[in-house]
């Protein structure tokens, strides 16, 4: 399995083959005003690909984010995770296309987009959009944009930590999803960020 | 299977039956300044109309046509009839509605559902209202529903009041061209407290062929007060394409209940392209129930601009698109003040190679603090030919609010027709009831009688497409 990192901006194509699977890991943690463009062609039979998308925005950088996950073959499957923190005045767009190209049948495909909003003056816009063109098709999306649950800060520092500790601890589980994928120089760079 | 399913969905439309086009007026086709004049003093309207119409008109002219959504190249402009007269005057009671009309509407079941079980009735056929009726005991009360050229007459300071005020003429190119030439509608007036606990209902029909209609609904709920509006719309079926532009305008005042519930069924030529939105202040709750399952196009977004605190938005979309159909649907919510929350469900099927699309926004403005918002869009695709689209916009500009979305894009499961079917059903059945149980969300919002109605619409439509 290939795995294809992306952090810089610019236009990004990443071609799957038949049977041919692919991880492919994109970081959004400096000031990307010029989209990130990412095209994902799932081009032969039973190619396989996961995303994993982790993004913090701090400080008043600006991250957009468009990508494209084209399913042009049959039994083609392709999974996307997003997870980032919104903080300070960062502001960020993105655009995510499930694809489904008309022939192509029993394909599989999920995208998630999820944004814990820590900064009242932070902005978030995301459209998570679906174009089906078969029927034999699982495509879907779910999006949510919320802030640190209350009642687990709660429960945390009932236990004795203090609410900074507790709000790290949140944001950490929050983001381990995708952080664990991430090779560990980009952990690094992401775990500092965030504390 | 294949056989059956391109039987077209026109020999099934049941609605497709046309009378003899003879009217008391009707302008000659194509629109310019001279039309909207005419239009203007067919109506006897006084200079303040007049001038809205002409500015409207100009900024029309001035605007380009929309480039995102459905095929809007098709229509011919120049061709449409933008004014037909059908009768000298209104009708009060139904035996003043001329004899061709009535069967039309007869046929439609408006009459017959108005002593059922609603408070009061209108039927529009073209440009202008022929019958329109109020029960005594809701009348009483001070509520006025009348057609929107006699509202404008009868109560020029409301009217003025609010006209334009949610979509103004320069919002977009056909609330623009619907301002300028826009003719009939529903008005609908309820006084402060007072709770209609019945439905109002208006029929709009089209007869004529390359026909354009444009009514203006507006209605006002005072502070406390609760109404529903349903609102039904058929065609004939016609090789000449027919357009439909309606503006419908929303008040919602302090703690009032405002639910507004569509069907729409034209006939496969009508481009349905509407603006519908409502303005929700402290405490109100809009409730849009929007059923698409006819017309070519329709692009209609219905929307809540939730301006006051704890305000309410609920909004229910189906979508059935069937062979030759573009549904365009979707919702929008504004959050624009603090503990607002909305609900958005959107439904579509598409069957017989039609497409369907939930196009829709959602908005956070930063002082709509602790507001909540979940956006659910699922889709069912019956056939290799079909195609289903999404695409929600989200714009969060606060972290103290919360906001869910889901879309979902799948075939009739697999399981789920084996299950059945290992109960006895067959395919066919089997088919109809998830489609059913698919949509009952939103089909049981709707008074029993539209229920029904729609559930035997969707049956005749996705004929031949399951099973």
């Amino acid at each position: 399995m290939k795995t294809i990192l992306i952090s810089k901006s610019g236009s990004h194509k990443v071609d799957i083959n038949k049977d041919e699977s692919a991880r492919v890991l994109i970081l959004q943690i400096k000031n990307l005003i010029k989209p990130l463009v990412v095209d994902i062609n799932l081009n032969g039979t039973n190619s396989n690909a996961d995303i994993f998308n982790c993004f913090v925005g701090h400080q008043d950088i600006a991250q957009n984010l468009d990508i494209k996950i084209n399913h042009n073959a049959h039994y083609t499957r392709a999974n996307f995770c997003a997870k980032g923190i919104m903080k300070d005045h960062s502001k960020a767009n993105f655009t995510g296309l499930i694809k489904v190209k008309r022939g192509s049948q029993n394909t599989d495909s999920f995208l998630e987009h999820r944004t814990l909003m820590l900064s009242d003056n932070a902005e978030i816009s995301p459209i998570p959009s679906l174009q089906i063109d078969a029927n034999e098709v699982r495509a879907s999306h779910a999006a949510t944009i919320s802030n640190i649950n209350e009642e687990d800060l709660f429960t945390l520092m009932s236990r004795g930590l203090n609410k900074l500790e507790a709000k790290n601890i949140l944001i950490k589980s929050f983001l381990n999803d995708v952080i664990i994928k991430l090779p560990s120089n980009w952990q690094m760079k992401v775990l500092k960020l965030i504390s | 299977m294949a056989k059956t399913a391109r039987r077209t969905f026109l020999k099934d439309y049941q609605f497709g039956f046309a009378n003899e086009e003879k009217y008391f007026y009707r302008e000659e086709t194509g629109l310019n300044t001279g039309v909207v004049k005419s239009i203007s003093a067919h109506k006897k309207e006084n200079n303040y109309m007049k001038k809205i119409r002409l500015a409207a008109l100009e900024s029309y002219q001035n605007m380009p046509m929309p480039k995102w959504g459905g095929d809007l190249s098709k229509i011919d402009f120049d061709k449409l009839t933008y004014y037909i007269k059908p009768q000298k005057e209104k009708g009060r009671t139904w035996n003043e509605v001329p004899k061709d009309i009535k069967d039309t509407f007869d046929k439609l079941g408006v009459p017959q559902s108005e002593k059922r079980f609603l408070a009061g009735v209108g039927a529009q056929y073209e440009s202008e209202s022929v019958y329109h009726n109020l029960k005594k005991e809701w009348s009483d009360k001070g509520i006025i529903f009348e057609d929107t050229d006699t509202a404008f007459k009868k109560y020029p300071d409301i009217f003025k009041k609010y006209f334009g005020t949610v979509v103004s003429a320069t919002d977009n190119k056909f609330a623009a061209l619907n301002t300028a030439v826009w003719s009939g509608g529903t008005f609908i007036y309820v006084p402060k407290s007072v709770k209609m606990t019945i439905p109002l209902q208006n029929y709009f029909r089209i007869n004529a062929k390359s026909m354009g209609q444009f009514e203006r609904t507006l209605i006002i709920a005072e502070e406390g007060s609760s109404v529903h509006y349903i609102e039904g719309c058929t065609a004939p079926t016609n090789s000449l394409d027919s357009l439909h532009a309606a503006v419908v305008e929303i008040i919602a005042h302090k703690n009032s209940h405002i639910r507004y519930t569509t069907i729409q069924n034209w006939s496969n030529n009508v481009y349905n392209l509407v603006t519908k939105r409502a303005i929700a202040h402290e405490g109100a709750t809009v409730e849009w129930i929007d059923g698409n399952l006819g017309s070519k196009l329709t692009m209609k977004y219905p929307a809540v601009y939730m301006v006051g605190k704890n305000a309410h938005a609920d909004i229910l979309s189906l979508a059935v698109a069937s062979a030759g159909q573009d549904q365009d649907a979707g919702a929008k919510v504004v959050h624009l003040a603090p503990h607002t929350t909305s609900v958005i469900t959107a439904k579509s099927i598409s069957a017989n190679g039609g497409k369907s699309s939930y196009r829709g926004l959602l908005q956070i403005a930063k002082r709509a603090k602790q507001s909540k918002s979940k956006v659910v869009c699922d889709a069912l695709i019956l056939d290799d030919q079909s195609s289903s689209d999404t695409y929600p916009t989200m714009k969060i500009q606060n972290n103290q609010s919360q906001v869910e979305h889901e879309a979902t894009v799948s075939k009739i499961g697999e399981e789920q027709l084996f299950y059945l079917q290992s109960r006895g059903l067959n395919e066919n059945d089997s088919n109809s009831l998830i489609v059913n149980g698919f949509l009952s969300p939103i089909i049981k919002q709707l008074p029993m009688e539209y229920a029904i109605e729609l559930n035997r619409l969707i049956e005749l439509q996705m004929e031949g497409s399951v099973g």
